[in-house]
């Protein structure tokens, strides 16, 4: 099989991490690095002699002979990166989220893409949300009318420090960062949002939101509630719940583990109560470094880079997001209700 | 065989849920409520732990240090380099080892002293992590440790990239600057023994997942059991339990399959578990 060469830009803890997964994956080989800051690229030098190691990007994607650019820098630097991957015409995993802003994201998408794309919402190839998602899509338990739920970690306490907090850099607080997670996987397990309104407090930042509490009405008539913040306490690994009432039983879904409460049997599910941790659910895979879903995304970028096939999260999917971001801002800025048009 | 006591309670982390996690941290607020249940293992025949380098550990060591109605050693899992890039990002290495001495423990640091650490820092990357690795690990040699073990982030992406060199340097740092044996926690067991086994590196202690689950055994479970099998160096089983997924009885007769594995940590948080694993183990808890 052809192995596919990988430049990666940006060597932070994500780009580290999606650099030693392409690199041990079959389809794959690691060609490439770049880094601008000079201690981590003389790092990458010494450490990693048969890698190329480039201080600046452009010249990595000029001078090598790529197929796939892994953009893992800070959100504001992601628009330039992919259009510049995009004119080498090459398949792109960019970290979420996919841009600052829906305005960046439809200059992205002005672009008729045909290669591969694939925004890095890890959640979806984590396998109790997709056993959610099997249950939702098959209608085992009727129709999902109502949702309640939280992305909560204990992370900023006091006044955080670099790009994260900037918001010209970051393009908000927690929303963004840690809540662009939860609006993705509701776009993947309810669909599109018709109507929201929010509210959004800062705290312990002064320039962005610490907290954020949204009510959603969904297209396919179910509704529903997130709170997410990063300063809630004793949340040591962030946690994402989400509490689903159906026709026939309800769903708790985290991370961790799937709880259902069935008053049917239908296909594995009996009457009463089902429960599934990732242990029963998680699939093996080549190399695992901080999650096996990264891996998984990894592994779905090179399939669909192979086949030309579109992603199960690429711009367009990862755009909506940014799209329903702005809304929420607005909305918890201008204290009004919002409509969700998607760019349009 | 023996069974190593696991910290993960303590610090309130659950494999299972995050409900479950704030339970534990509630249980275990006080050292003191730690330092009971470690006090029960240890009569019991408990006679190893696992801590990592956790303000919480940190507290249960100051109250083992001062109570001291037991003797226990211990193993000290040391943090992923990951966490340290971040910071190194986010915050300058100024700021990552400001981080750092602002910890309890390490507050006598004088500011000239910090500085020098610094500078040294700023010569190259492996001056920067053992000078980071120095300042994490110092408050926590007061106790007899037998082994510092490296979190599987670090390990496994070290091995992920090929990096035989940052392995050699650490293992030689940890012998020679700390006196310690140097042990890895990794989730790819045969490419951890497949590339140690390249590099023409001796086996070192390893703790990896060991459960009739395969979870977190990677590439495959029949691909680590084998590679397990044929290893020659120590190995602890962990996530053994799977938090409480799996059941004890399950776990011990797939354990005990291997004759080779003769160390593994257990997680308990009250005296009912810690004798359920006694008498599921029978005498496999011995020093």
């Amino acid at each position: 099989m052809d192995r596919l060469r990988v430049g990666v830009i940006g060597a932070g803890k994500m780009g580290l991490l999606h650099s030693g997964i392409f690199n041990n994956l079959d389809g794959s080989t690691l060609s490439a690095i770049s880094e601008k800051d000079t201690f981590m690229a003389s790092a990458l030098k010494s450490y990693l002699p048969g890698i190329q190691v480039y201080q600046n990007y452009r010249e990595m994607l000029e001078q090598e002979e790529l197929d796939i650019a892994v953009i893992t820098t800070p959100i504001f630097l992601h628009k330039e990166m992919i259009q510049d991957s995009m004119n080498q015409g090459l398949a792109i995993f960019v970290e979420k989220p996919l841009a600052l802003n829906g305005k960046e994201c439809r200059s992205i998408l002005d672009k008729d893409y045909q290669n591969a794309t694939l925004v890095g919402y890890c959640r979806r190839f984590m396998e109790t949300f997709n056993l959610a998602k099997t249950i939702i899509d098959k209608e085992y338990l009727g129709n999902i009318n109502y949702f309640n739920s939280h992305l909560f970690v204990s992370q900023i306490f006091r006044q955080g420090k670099g790009w994260l907090y900037e918001p010209k850099m970051s393009g908000g607080g927690v929303l963004i960062d840690l809540g662009s997670h939860a609006i993705d996987m509701f776009h993947y397990l309810f669909g599109d949002i018709k109507i929201l309104n929010a509210f959004a407090k800062s705290v312990f930042n002064k320039a962005v939101e610490d907290y954020v509490s949204v009510n959603l009405d969904f297209k396919r008539n179910v509704f529903g509630s997130l709170q997410v913040s990063w300063s809630t306490r004793n949340y040591r690994l962030p946690e994402f719940k989400i509490d689903m009432q159906l026709d026939s039983g309800s769903i708790s879904v985290t991370e961790k583990y799937i709880s259902i409460y069935s008053e049917v049997s239908a296909d594995f599910i009996k009457r009463g109560w089902n429960v599934y941790h990732k242990q029963d659910l998680t699939k093996n895979v080549p190399i695992d470094i901080a999650g096996p879903e990264y891996t998984l995304e990894d592994l779905h970028l090179l399939t669909c880079a192979k086949k030309k096939t579109r992603s199960a999260c690429d711009f367009k999917e990862a755009a909506k997001t940014n799209f329903v971001i702005d809304k929420i801002y607005s909305s918890a800025e201008g204290e009004k209700m919002e409509r969700i048009s998607y760019g349009a | 065989m023996e069974l190593i006591l696991g910290h993960n309670q303590f610090i309130g982390i659950s494999h299972t849920s995050e409900e479950r996690g704030i339970e534990l941290q509630k249980k275990f607020y006080d050292a003191s409520s730690i330092y009971k249940v470690v006090e029960i293992a240890a009569s019991m025949g408990y006679k190893n732990m696992i801590i990592e380098t956790h303000p919480k550990m940190l507290e249960f060591l100051e109250y083992y240090l001062k109570s001291q109605t037991f003797d226990m050693n211990f193993y000290l899992q040391v943090p992923h380099i990951q966490g340290y890039i971040q910071k190194m990002n986010e915050k300058g290495i100024s700021g990552l080892f400001m981080d750092l001495v602002q910890r309890d423990g390490i507050k006598n640091l004088s500011s000239m002293a910090l500085r020098n650490v610094i500078n040294f820092a700023k010569k190259d990357y492996f001056s920067m992590a053992t000078s980071a690795l120095q300042l994490e690990v110092a408050p926590f040699l007061d106790v007899n440790i037998k082994a510092l073990l490296l979190h599987n982030v670090s390990t496994d992406l070290l091995l992920s990239l090929q990096v035989p060199n940052a392995f050699i340097e650490f293992i030689n740092y940890i012998n020679d600057n700390l006196k310690l044996e140097a042990g890895f926690i990794t989730l790819n067991f045969q490419l951890f023994a497949e590339s140690f086994r390249n590099w023409n590196l001796e086996n070192p202690l390893v703790m990896t997942p060991v459960n009739p689950k395969g979870f977190d055994m990677n590439p495959s479970k029949k691909a680590a059991e084998f590679a397990i099998r044929a290893y020659r160096g120590d190995i602890i089983a962990m996530n053994i339990l799977g938090g409480g997924a799996f059941s004890v009885r399950e776990s011990h007769s797939y354990l005990d399959s291997f004759n080779n594995v003769r160390l593994c940590v257990v997680g308990a948080s009250s005296r009912e578990h810690l004798q359920e694993l006694i008498e599921v183990f029978g005498d496999k808890v011995q020093a």
